[in-house]
């Protein structure tokens, strides 16, 4: 196997992190959580639209499959909610996969449509289908994970759960991107019609990643309702899946350092700017406008081009 | 009679889906964007006309050519200042631009106007008048006649004036366009000026039926574009026959089915058009009729 240059300092770096952990501030470390769930989420998300070239406008229809699915799993069934999250992200990936099914034959803005609707049509079913959802009042109890008889219902708890999960899964999606697949994926999305004519099979792996994406998805979507124990209809609305968007374009599309970075950002801005109440969407709606329309490559091309930069420099002084 | 009766109020409802719809289908046709913040838009002008109308209270009629003028000088400022740079890459970035556009202005107008809906002076009489068995307001009359003229108007246009044929010619390839002496920029300015100007027009009619409020934009413009999409995106009669269809559909099956699903109906209806007749429902009807032209044509 050949060694990333990041490799090393990565390996201290992670285990090191784990010291946030141990931040006496429990409201830091709820932020903490959220913004990590909010990186799986947005890297569902940016394998699509970063890596695929689909925008999807229904992402939070995933998501609130996932943590539907497991809620109602480990409530009326009482399956061990370890085993719960797993199913609800597994089956939230053939959701992917089914909603993905237009693919084949549609693209572009209709696609995104497909996902808009179909986000819309399970938000409908959530509120309407009272006997399993529990309507507009939603799912409340929802039990706490446990691993081997150790409840895992703190923020701190969570934090060491949930830390070696997003740790292994970006690497996972790293080693996605860099695979012959994951490859293929950017083939398509820079000339689709290019990848078929080598042999790429483009609607199979479209497919496929619409499954994977909605495996993360649903994933972060599980893990939420056993963060926060309790999920409603209105938590999943449109301006959810704005709001992962936002994570995506701001951190930089098609990067996974880009997904987190997202995740941190409008986080932290959505916590900070509460105070703010209407201002916040406005700040929202602007960045997203500006971001997309004056640095496409987002926070980590701007990253990028700092860093480049300075490089240059550094050559030219020593010629 | 029950029937009839859901059919005419569906009629009604579908003839606002169709003029909104005709904003999405203008920018369309030309630029093969967008625009998500058009519904927005819409929004925007039953807010300024509201202003307009309070403003001269004697003079209604000024208020309405005030009122969507100054929607299309917004769209048109949003253009140069957000999309202008967006048009030459990937449509979808122009969409993902727009819909930023349309989260910020809708919060803009919940802090200037706030997020209740305001009521809204009618400009026509209130008394309805009943056919087969359904109350029509002279509103609904109204918006159900102007985007019908509307819509003869906007064809006039793109098929007689010199404009209208430069707009036609850059939908179909803009390069050449570019080639032949017609300026994109200015003409990509000028579409969405009457995309914008339509929009507060039809902000202005709808808002006596639905009230104002801000986010009135949102749940209105995603139908009307799907009534777009289901006619036929980019064409004007398409759209006016997508709008009424939509309206039709979903009047019969909240009142056959459930109102719950209501909006989910219309949405699953999007995805069965795109995928059995991408085009729109209206291209199966052309792909026949233009096939017999030709054959006319060739016997002749």
């Amino acid at each position: 196997m050949k060694i990333n240059k990041y490799f090393f300092p990565l390996l201290i770096l992670l285990p090191a992190l784990l010291i946030i952990g141990f931040i006496p501030n429990i409201y830091y470390l709820h932020l903490i959580n959220l913004i990590m769930i909010y990186s799986l989420f947005s890297l569902g998300l940016n394998l699509l639209t970063g890596y695929t070239g689909i925008t999807s406008f229904g992402h939070a229809g995933f998501f609130a499959f996932g943590a539907y699915v497991t809620a109602i799993l480990s409530t009326r069934y009482i399956m061990p909610p370890i085993l719960s999250v797993f199913f609800a992200s597994f089956l939230t990936g053939i959701a992917g996969f089914i909603i993905g099914l237009p693919v084949i034959k549609i693209s572009g803005i209709y696609l995104a449509m497909v996902t808009l609707g179909s986000a819309e049509f399970i938000r409908l079913l959530a509120i309407n289908w009272e006997s399993l959802t529990g309507g507009p009042l939603g799912i409340s109890n929802i039990p706490a994970i446990s691993i081997l008889g150790f409840y895992i219902n703190s923020e701190r708890s969570f934090f060491f759960f949930l830390y070696p999960i997003l740790i292994i899964l970006t690497f996972v999606f790293i080693r996605i991107i860099g695979s012959r697949f994951g490859r293929s994926l950017e083939a398509i999305k820079d000339d689709e019609r290019a990848a078929e004519s080598i042999g790429i099979p483009c609607a199979k792996n479209k497919l496929f990643s619409f499954f994977i994406s909605g495996f993360y998805s649903g994933l972060a979507g599980a893990l939420y309702a056993h963060f926060d124990r309790f999920i409603a209809p209105d938590t999943f609305t449109f301006s959810l899946s704005i709001l992962v968007l936002c994570m995506v374009i701001i951190g930089g599309m098609g990067t996974v350092p880009g997904s987190i970075l997202g995740a941190i950002i409008i986080v932290i801005l959505l916590e900070y700017l509460q105070p703010l109440g209407d201002y916040r969407l406005l700040v929202y709606g602007l960045l997203l406008a500006i971001m997309i329309s004056y640095y496409p490559q987002g926070l980590i091309g701007i990253l990028r081009e700092i860093s480049g930069y300075f490089k240059k420099n550094r050559f030219q002084r020593n010629n | 009679m029950m029937f009839f009766g859901q059919i005419i109020s569906g009629l009604i409802i579908g003839s606002i889906y169709s003029l909104l719809g005709l904003g999405f289908t203008m920018i369309f046709a030309c630029t093969k964007r967008i625009n998500f913040a058009h519904g927005d838009l819409m929004a925007l002008g039953g807010f300024i006309g509201l202003v307009f109308i309070q403003m001269f209270p004697s003079f209604l009629f000024l208020s309405f050519i005030f009122g969507p003028l100054s929607i299309g000088i917004i769209a048109v400022i949003i253009e140069r200042v957000f999309l202008r740079r967006l048009q030459e890459v990937q449509p979808l970035k122009i969409v993902i631009a727009t819909i930023g556009l349309s989260v910020a202005m809708k919060s803009i107008m919940q802090i200037i106007w706030g997020p209740d809906p305001i009521a809204y002076p009618n400009i026509v009489s209130e008394k309805p008048f009943f056919l087969l068995g359904v109350g029509i307001t002279p509103q609904n009359l109204l918006i159900f006649l102007i985007s019908i003229s509307l819509m003869i108007v906007l064809q006039c246009f793109f098929l007689y004036t010199k404009t209208g044929c430069a707009l036609r010619a850059l939908s179909q390839d803009r390069y050449a366009a570019r080639l032949m002496g017609i300026k994109m920029g200015q003409s990509i300015s000028i579409i969405y000026f009457i995309s914008g100007v339509l929009g507060g027009i039809a902000g202005m009619l709808i808002a006596p039926i639905f009230f104002v409020s801000s986010s009135m934009g949102t749940f209105l413009g995603l139908k009307s574009f799907v009534a777009a999409v289901i006619g036929g995106l980019g064409s004007i009669p398409g759209t006016i026959m997508g709008g009424l269809f939509l309206g039709v559909v979903e009047n019969l099956s909240s009142g056959f089915i459930s109102s719950n699903y209501k909006s989910g109906i219309s949405l699953l209806f999007l995805v069965l058009v795109l995928l059995f007749s991408p085009k729109g429902l209206l291209s199966i009807f052309r792909s026949k009729y233009f096939l017999k032209k030709v054959k006319s044509k060739n016997e002749n």
